[in-house]
């Protein structure tokens, strides 16, 4: 019996089993290349063709992390960038641009077609971003992002961060004033769709009981305090029936600690990834469209 | 009527869902009911469970496959002193451990019929912070001799949450898991081991829809769960 203590004892000091390598979904749908409008594989939502971009306003190109390769996509004139207001949209924990091109692509009718420059990037080993994800490269490749926003000339009154599901934290990380990667930019503005409250939410959420995170993840996502340092108004989607990141506990938590101008819209029968679908794209946009022209 | 919840098909999603179960149900309790039947004094018995809550996976229904590994012996007039370990939880960098002392009474002389009561005491602790928790348990359950060792029984079992509060101070919503089992005891033909099939639900009234992790439950609330109980006597009674 003292063999088996011991044993147990020591397997548990010695794991290194924990849930964080299961948050990043990166490629459930490989792709050898981006092909956005031709691509044929599953995505996020499907939009119309009356929010197809031209083809002179799709811009795919790499940025350059601490020597990895980063795949950003910008949806605008790069002639007017620096007059231009731009979102900033970080991705959810699936797959890739392809996935989430319908998306850029309704954001960038926002108001009207091509009225927001839109950025988007693949996080490091998502899509064909060389890099391995992690919390820590979430942060810096968003930061790598904004660094190559300010040297377009975009300044922290033109920017928007929105940050969907596990997007969130890098939009809450890199609006708040605590970020130890360096935020070249601080957006005016934050929206927020289906965000994390934290990585303790989470788990305690699957526990019922108040189960320390630790038990089973080293992430340190913490959007619920956060938020508490961000001053930017706030622009807050969540759908009523998110089944993954349950509106009560993550959503309703973040936004009640926001204490600045915000906004939440809770969408009936939405549930973590439908809610542009399910409010209907026009309600929707109006909605983004309205905050961000919002005098504060 | 058994609900299966749908899954939306995306299969990360799954991944994460029932890694989060496997992980937080391995640390959390989920074991079959131990000493329905008491040891007799002086007795002393090994015992491997496995199984665990019903969770979807890739179109499937499966329990998840935790194990604990226990010893048990009895202390007389009923009593019987036990403790386990649970190996998965190890797995995932967590010593969990529970100690216990159950006792039975019975019918008659003929110990047809018993009750037995279990109060327990689990406590887990990882190694990258030193965070602990401890929750106590009440199991209560009625069991009846089918056969010569062999046994039906039902019962109760309670896990309390100390903790007033959970993540950033929010309220914690619920003190108190109540479950519900069934199960049958078995010897085998050398009498040195049995075993032991149980059928439990798990946080009665609970709703598990807006949880990330996908339980099989009837309705919306709780979870099924599947385990077996190997056991081997080590030393047999005076």
């Amino acid at each position: 019996m003292a063999l088996t203590v011991g044993f147990t004892f020591l397997l548990a000091l010695y794991s290194c089993f924990k849930l964080d390598n299961n948050l990043y979904n990166p490629n459930a749908n490989e792709i050898s290349e981006y092909r956005l409008n031709d691509y044929t594989g599953e995505v996020e939502i499907t939009v119309g063709d009356e929010y197809n971009i031209p083809v002179d306003n799709t811009h795919l190109f790499t940025l350059d992390n601490d020597g990895k390769a980063i795949y950003a996509l910008y949806v605008g004139n790069l002639n007017t960038i620096e007059s231009d207001t731009v979102i900033l949209y970080c991705h959810g924990n699936k797959d890739h641009l392809d996935f989430y091109w319908p998306r850029i692509k309704l954001l960038a009718n926002t108001g009207h077609k091509n009225r927001y420059g839109i950025l988007s990037i693949d996080y490091q080993g998502y899509g064909l971003s060389e890099g391995t994800p992690s919390e820590e490269n979430l942060y810096s490749d968003v930061a790598t992002a904004l660094n190559w926003l300010k040297d377009k000339g975009v300044s922290n009154d033109r920017l928007v961060l929105y940050g969907f599901s596990l997007g969130s934290a890098p939009a809450v990380y890199h609006s708040y004033g605590g970020s130890t990667i360096s935020s070249p930019l601080t957006a005016s503005k934050l929206i927020l769709e289906s965000p994390f409250a934290s990585a303790d939410v989470l788990v305690q959420d699957g526990a019922v009981i108040a189960m320390p995170k630790e038990f089973l993840t080293d992430l340190s996502i913490n959007n619920a305090e956060r938020i508490k340092d961000v001053s930017q108004p706030l622009l807050l989607f969540h759908g009523v029936s998110d089944d993954f990141l349950a509106m009560k506990t993550h959503g309703e938590l973040v936004y009640k600690n926001h204490t600045g101008d915000k906004k939440a819209l809770r969408i009936p029968d939405a549930k973590h990834d439908d809610v542009p679908f399910v409010m209907g794209y026009d309600d929707y946009l109006k909605e983004i469209h309205d905050f961000i022209v919002k005098k504060p | 009527m058994i609900k299966i919840k749908a899954e939306n098909g995306i299969p990360m999603r799954q991944m994460l869902r029932t890694s989060l179960a496997v992980t937080i149900l391995s640390i959390y309790a989920c074991s079959p009911t131990r000493y329905v039947v008491p040891l007799e004094k002086g007795e002393k018995e090994v015992t491997a469970h496995f199984g665990g809550p019903m969770v979807n996976f890739a179109g499937a229904s499966i329990p998840i496959p935790l194990t604990t590994v226990g010893y048990g012996q009895g202390l007389g007039n009923g009593f019987t002193a036990f403790g386990d370990l649970h190996i998965t939880a190890a797995t995932f960098g967590v010593f969990q451990t529970e100690l216990g002392l159950s006792k039975t009474w019975f019918n008659s002389e003929s110990k047809s019929w018993g009750f037995t009561a279990s109060p327990r005491l689990n406590f887990a602790m990882e190694f990258s912070e030193f965070r602990t928790k401890l929750w106590p348990q009440l199991d209560g359950t009625l069991f009846k001799q089918i056969g010569s060792d062999r046994y039906i029984y039902g019962g109760y079992s309670g896990w309390f949450e100390l903790a007033g509060t959970r993540a950033h101070g929010e309220p914690q919503p619920n003190q108190v898991l109540n479950n519900v089992h069934l199960g049958i005891l078995l010897p085998t033909k050398a009498r040195k081991y049995s075993y032991q099939f149980e059928l439990k639900y798990i946080a009665l009234g609970i709703d598990n829809q807006y949880m990330a992790p996908s339980y099989v439950s009837a309705g919306n609330s709780g979870a099924f769960g599947i385990y077996f109980n190997l056991k081997r006597k080590l030393t047999w009674g005076e």
